[in-house]
C-alpha cells in the first residue's frame, strides 16, 4: 500500500488458510500500525492496530472501555449486538465493575489452586488415549479428544453433570459463527441460562465442592445475584468448552506438519510447557477480537483516537510481530515466549489461562506417546478448518497412527 | 546495597499470576490473590525478573532503582 492510496478494508479480512493471516494486515503492520477499516455488519468505522506495543497500550488504558454499550463500540456479529451484556457478564464491563465480579472468581484458577488438577488431568488424558487404542485404527479427534478433555475438567471443577456436555456443546457453537444471526444467537444462550437455572438452584439446595457452588453461596451473602451467578455460570462453562479444544486440534495439526517438532517433543516432553506457548502465540485463535471504543479523546503511542471511534487491537497480529517474536511466521516449540497476547492483556487477561496452560502442558507432554506414527487420516487441503468462526480450530480432525 | 527494588501495586493487581509462572522463586500470591515478593531487593534484573515485569497484564509490578 502506497502513502496517500487509501482503500476500504473491510473487516473482519477473511483469511488464506488457518495459520495465515489476511496479507492486508501484514502490510498494515508495516506500513500503517493505526488504519481505519469499515466492519462488515453494519459499515461503521473503527481503527484497527496490529502492532504489539500499540495493542498493549490500548489494552491498559482506564479511558478504553470493553463495554459494548459504548459509544462506538465495533460490533461484528449480529447475535452480540443483540445479547450485548448481561447481568454479571463481565467481559463486557470496564473497571471497578468488571474488578468487582472478577474477584469472586479469580482464586479458582491461582496456579498452585489449579495444581491439585493436574493428576485428574493426567488421567483424563491417559484414560482417553488408552480407551482409543483398544477400539479403533482411526480417531476422530475433535470428538474423540480435543472436545472431551477440557469438557471433562470444566465440568468437574463447575460441578456440571458430564453427561450434559453433547447439549452444551450444542449450544455454546452458534454464539461463535461470524455469520450467526441474532435469532440463532439468542435461542441458543436462552437454552443454555435455561439449563443452568436449573444447575444453579440445585447447587443452592444442595451445595457441592466446585465452582458454582461457591458462587451461588454468594447470593446468601449479598455478594452477587441469582441471575448474575446463572450468567457468569453461562460464561465459565462456554469459555472452557471451546477455547482449549480448539487449541488442542490445532496443536496436533501443527505437530503433524512439522514432524521434527513432533520428534523433538517425543523426545523430550519437557519441552511442553515452551511447545504449549508456541501454539498459543502462533495460533492466537482469538482472531477479531478483542474489541474496544475510547470513552475520552486518548492519544496512543503519539497516535489521537477521539472519544467515541471504535478500536480493534488485534491481538493475533501483535503475536506476528516480528520486534518482540523474530521469524514470526516460524512455527518453533523451543521459542517459550509467554510474553505473547493469545490470553488478551490488561484487565481482560483470561481469568481461565492458567487452567488452559495445565490442559495444554499436560496433553503436549502425554498424549502422543500414546500413538506411534500418528499422521493425518485424510489429506491436510480436504480438513473442514473453523474458518467462519470467532474462535479459530476444526471441525474435524481425522488422523491414525502405526498399529 | 541493592540496587533494585521491587514495587508493587496491589489496587491494580487482579491476582491473574503472570508473574508467578515467569518467576517463582520471586514472586507469590497472598490470601486475597495478590502478587507479593518473596525477595524485594536484587543487584541485577535476571531474564525471568524483566519477564515478570514487562508481562505483567495490568501493569503492577514496577522495578525501582535505588539511587542512594
Amino acid at each position: 500500500m502506497s502513502n496517500g492510496q487509501e482503500q476500504t478494508i473491510e473487516f473482519p479480512v477473511d483469511r488464506p488458510s488457518i495459520f495465515e493471516f489476511p496479507e492486508i494486515y501484514q502490510e498494515l503492520q508495516e506500513n500503517q500500525p493505526f488504519a481505519k477499516v469499515k466492519l462488515k455488519l453494519d459499515g461503521s468505522e473503527a481503527w484497527l492496530l496490529t502492532r504489539y506495543d500499540d495493542v498493549r497500550t490500548v489494552l491498559v488504558d482506564p479511558d478504553v472501555s470493553a463495554d459494548p454499550t459504548s459509544e462506538g463500540y465495533p460490533q461484528i456479529t449480529a447475535g452480540h449486538r443483540e445479547t450485548a451484556k448481561r447481568p454479571g457478564d463481565f467481559v463486557y464491563m470496564d473497571d471497578p465493575e468488571h474488578h468487582k465480579f472478577r474477584s469472586l472468581l479469580t482464586s479458582e484458577f491461582l496456579v498452585k489452586n489449579l495444581r491439585g488438577m493436574a493428576d485428574d488431568i493426567a488421567d483424563i488424558v491417559d484414560g482417553l488415549a488408552q480407551d482409543l487404542l483398544k477400539a479403533e485404527s482411526v480417531m476422530e479427534l475433535v470428538d474423540d479428544f480435543a472436545l472431551p478433555v477440557p469438557s471433562m475438567v470444566i465440568c468437574r471443577m463447575l460441578g456440571v453433570s458430564y453427561d450434559d456436555h453433547d447439549f452444551i456443546q450444542e449450544v455454546t457453537k452458534p454464539r461463535l459463527k461470524i455469520n450467526n444471526t441474532a435469532e440463532e444467537s439468542v435461542a441458543a444462550m436462552t437454552a443454555l441460562i435455561e439449563y443452568l437455572d436449573k444447575v444453579v438452584t440445585d447447587k443452592e439446595k444442595n451445595p457441592t465442592d466446585d465452582i458454582l457452588s461457591r458462587l451461588a453461596a454468594k447470593v446468601e451473602t449479598g455478594e452477587i445475584t441469582y441471575d448474575e451467578v446463572v450468567n457468569i455460570s453461562r460464561l465459565l462453562v462456554s469459555a472452557g468448552h471451546e477455547t482449549t479444544a480448539n487449541l488442542i486440534s490445532l496443536a496436533t495439526v501443527l505437530l503433524l506438519q512439522h514432524p521434527d517438532q513432533m520428534a523433538a517433543l517425543l523426545a523430550d516432553p519437557d519441552l511442553a510447557p515452551s511447545a504449549t506457548e508456541e501454539v498459543l502465540r502462533y495460533t492466537s485463535i482469538v482472531h477479531t477480537t478483542p474489541r474496544r471504543t475510547a470513552l475520552k479523546d486518548i492519544e496512543v503511542n503519539g497516535h489521537k483516537i477521539a472519544k467515541g471511534e471504535g478500536i480493534i487491537p488485534l491481538t493475533a497480529m501483535a503475536n506476528r510481530d516480528a520486534s518482540v517474536f523474530p521469524d514470526p511466521d516460524q512455527f518453533d516449540i523451543t521459542r517459550g515466549a509467554r510474553n505473547h497476547l493469545a490470553f488478551n492483556y490488561g484487565p481482560h487477561h483470561c481469568l481461565g489461562a492458567n487452567l488452559a496452560r495445565l490442559e495444554m502442558q499436560i496433553v503436549m507432554q502425554r498424549f502422543y506417546q500414546h500413538f506411534p506414527g500418528l499422521r493425518f487420516a485424510k489429506p491436510f487441503d480436504e480438513i473442514n478448518f473453523k474458518m467462519d468462526s470467532l474462535m479459530l480450530g476444526a471441525y474435524e480432525l481425522p488422523v491414525t497412527w502405526d498399529q | 546495597m541493592a540496587r533494585y527494588r521491587i514495587k508493587i501495586d496491589r489496587e491494580k493487581c487482579m491476582g491473574m499470576g503472570v508473574c508467578v509462572l515467569s518467576a517463582s522463586e520471586i514472586f507469590d500470591q497472598d490470601e486475597d490473590c495478590k502478587a507479593i515478593a518473596l525477595t524485594a531487593e536484587f543487584d541485577e534484573i535476571t531474564d525471568a525478573l524483566d519477564e515478570a515485569v514487562h508481562s505483567c497484564p495490568t501493569r503492577s509490578i514496577e522495578l525501582v532503582e535505588k539511587t542512594d
